[in-house]
């Protein structure tokens, strides 16, 4: 035979029985004819021998070696004397360099040929403590899984939460800005108002002006004022009088009578507003241009109930725009009326509506009416 | 009939068998070595081939080859190694076939071991003891240097053994082949003596 003969696995496999037939013949004529193949048959099967002693071997070779190789007492004694001079060949090594020698469990002939002994066996142990670890790994992974499931779930619960937050967050800054915004609206107003205000006191009628005024500089007259005849002179200035005066008849002090005041010119677009009825959908119009400062609205109150009102402007999204202060009905010819006056700047062609809530003694407000007005802007 | 009978009734004398011992010397002088060698193989050869009594059957097979030298004189047609093994074949089967028509002998059965209940861990040890006896024993009658070899050669598990061979086939300038040849020939001799002084 060629030299693929002498392959140490083949050796091995025709040692445990489980070489094809054949080539079982082959080795087995090679083993008488053959000196050098039987001489490393003979080391392969020691070797083979002492490897199963160690507990070195494992799978289908271990099997192999318990269900046929020890089917043989000669084979068996072969393995006890393993055994025993593996014990020798230690204590001999550990006497000749002084290290102990640790206790090992030596493997018996095994297979069916003993009595079945798990502790005994290393093989069963093994087997018992992989299947134990097997088991654990799986409840252990099995756990950790469902635990990560519900973490995951609680994650996703306690983001979602926060979106709501964070998103309720957002609403109430915008309505904090609507109304800082509305704040600062009413402030301007109210700041424009006490200037027209102070305006108006400076130009009223019901002051005196002392006739021995200087002559004032040349004012533009309202026409009708330049038909009026020429006003005698104060005698105490020291302009000379045009005319002379009647001897010995003192001249009395006349009282010049105020001028009308001169008012600016403002855009104001007015409108009157009946109270809504049921099941009516028409809506008032409004026409306005970008000039119109001001809206004054009449509101026509259906009953009185109240002493004081409160008229809110409000958008589309229900965004209060302008709001009064407290104001009374006034008696008028359509009956109790609320007059208010608001910007008309910041008013875009839509739907707005003047809510009217009634406040009652204890400073509470009731809302009483809404009337729709649609704002054009030209 | 007659040479059916002569046969059977056929015993080795000492003539047969020193003309056994020659045959299988092929002209060299082995003092038996190579007839032990050969009956080891024999007995390993039934002992693979799961027979109950291997010795026997080793011992057989030698018998009719020198029964058959005794008769012819010569044995020309095969080398000595090849014929043992073709004259072990027939060995065999004819085992098998006594096998197969139940003729095993009883005393045959009652000495396999299979049969017998697994000892107990007492006699186990008292056996182990023992050996662990015979071999100090057998050991301290080998030469000092083949004691070194058999103890060094096979001590140690896998790694460590193969790093021990080589370092010990390196002390010795001989190849790891030649050492593990050397080793299992001192290994069968003292697992030859332990056998006997076990059974003592």
């Amino acid at each position: 035979m060629n030299k693929a003969a002498y392959d140490k696995r083949k050796m091995r496999a025709f040692l445990l029985g489980s070489l094809a037939e054949a080539e079982t013949d082959g080795f087995d004529e090679l083993s008488f004819t053959d000196d050098r193949f039987a001489d490393e048959l003979s080391a392969s099967e020691k070797d083979l021998v002492d490897a199963y002693a160690r507990g070195e071997l494992s799978g289908s070779e271990l099997e192999s070696f318990e269900n046929y190789y020890l089917a043989s007492s000669i084979r068996r004694e072969k393995v006890e004397f393993a055994n025993a001079f593996q014990t020798f060949a230690e204590t001999k090594t550990a006497e000749t360099t002084g290290v102990p020698v640790e206790e090992k469990p030596l493997r018996r002939p095994g297979g069916f040929f003993t009595g079945w002994n798990i502790f005994g066996n290393l093989r069963y142990t093994l087997q018992f403590g992989l299947a134990a670890a097997v088991l654990f790994f799986m409840i252990t992974g099995g756990w950790l899984w469902s635990e990560n499931r519900r973490l995951k779930e609680q994650a996703s619960e306690t983001e979602k939460r926060r979106d709501e937050i964070g998103q309720r967050e957002q609403e109430l800054q915008k309505q904090l800005q609507t109304g800082q915004t509305e704040k600062a609206e009413v402030e301007t107003e109210k700041a424009g108002v006490e200037k027209e205000l102070a305006r108006l006191r400076e130009k009223s009628p019901k002051q005196p002006i002392p006739v021995a005024q200087k002559k004032q500089p040349e004012q533009k007259q309202p026409e009708q004022q330049k038909k009026q005849p020429k006003r005698p002179e104060n005698p105490l200035m020291d302009d000379v009088p045009e005319k002379p005066l009647m001897a010995g008849v003192p001249e009395k002090p006349s009282v010049v009578p105020q001028q009308p005041p001169v008012e600016p010119r403002v855009s104001v677009a007015s409108v009157i507003l009946a109270p809504p009825l049921r099941g009516n959908d028409q809506i008032s119009n409004l026409s306005i241009s970008a000039k119109t400062e001001f809206v004054d609205a009449a509101l026509q109150l259906e009953s009185v109930e109240f002493a004081f009102y409160r008229v809110a402007l409000v958008d589309q999204s229900n965004r209060i725009l302008w709001q009064s202060g407290k104001i009374k009905a006034k008696q008028t010819a359509d009956g109790k009326t609320l007059t208010v006056r608001f910007p008309a700047k910041t008013l875009k062609s839509q739907i707005y509506s003047l809510v009217v809530s009634g406040i009652a003694a204890n400073g509470a407000a009731e809302e009483i009416s809404s009337y729709p007005i649609r704002v054009v802007l030209n | 009939m007659q040479k059916t009978e002569s046969k059977k009734n056929w015993a080795m004398t000492a003539g047969a068998f020193h003309r056994l011992l020659e045959w299988l010397d092929e002209g060299r002088d082995s003092d038996g070595q190579n007839f032990l060698e050969m009956r080891r193989r024999l007995v390993a050869f039934f002992d693979r081939k799961n027979c109950l009594n291997a010795d026997e059957l080793a011992d057989e097979t030698l018998n009719r080859v020198a029964r058959r030298l005794e008769e012819e004189g010569k044995i020309e047609s095969e080398a000595p190694a090849k014929y043992c093994y073709i004259t072990a074949r027939f060995v065999f089967m004819e085992s098998l076939r006594a096998r197969e028509k139940g003729a095993v002998p009883l005393d045959d059965v009652l000495q396999d071991e299979r049969w017998l209940p697994a000892t107990g861990k007492t006699e186990e040890k008292e056996r182990r003891e023992k050996m662990l006896e015979c071999l100090e024993h057998c050991t301290d009658k080998l030469e000092a240097a083949n004691r070194e070899i058999i103890i060094r050669y096979y001590f140690g598990e896998e790694r460590v053994k193969i790093e021990n061979r080589r370092a010990l086939a390196a002390s010795l300038d001989i190849s790891i082949n030649a050492l593990s040849i050397r080793a299992c020939r001192i290994r069968d001799k003292l697992e030859s003596c332990v056998g006997k002084c076990a059974e003592e």
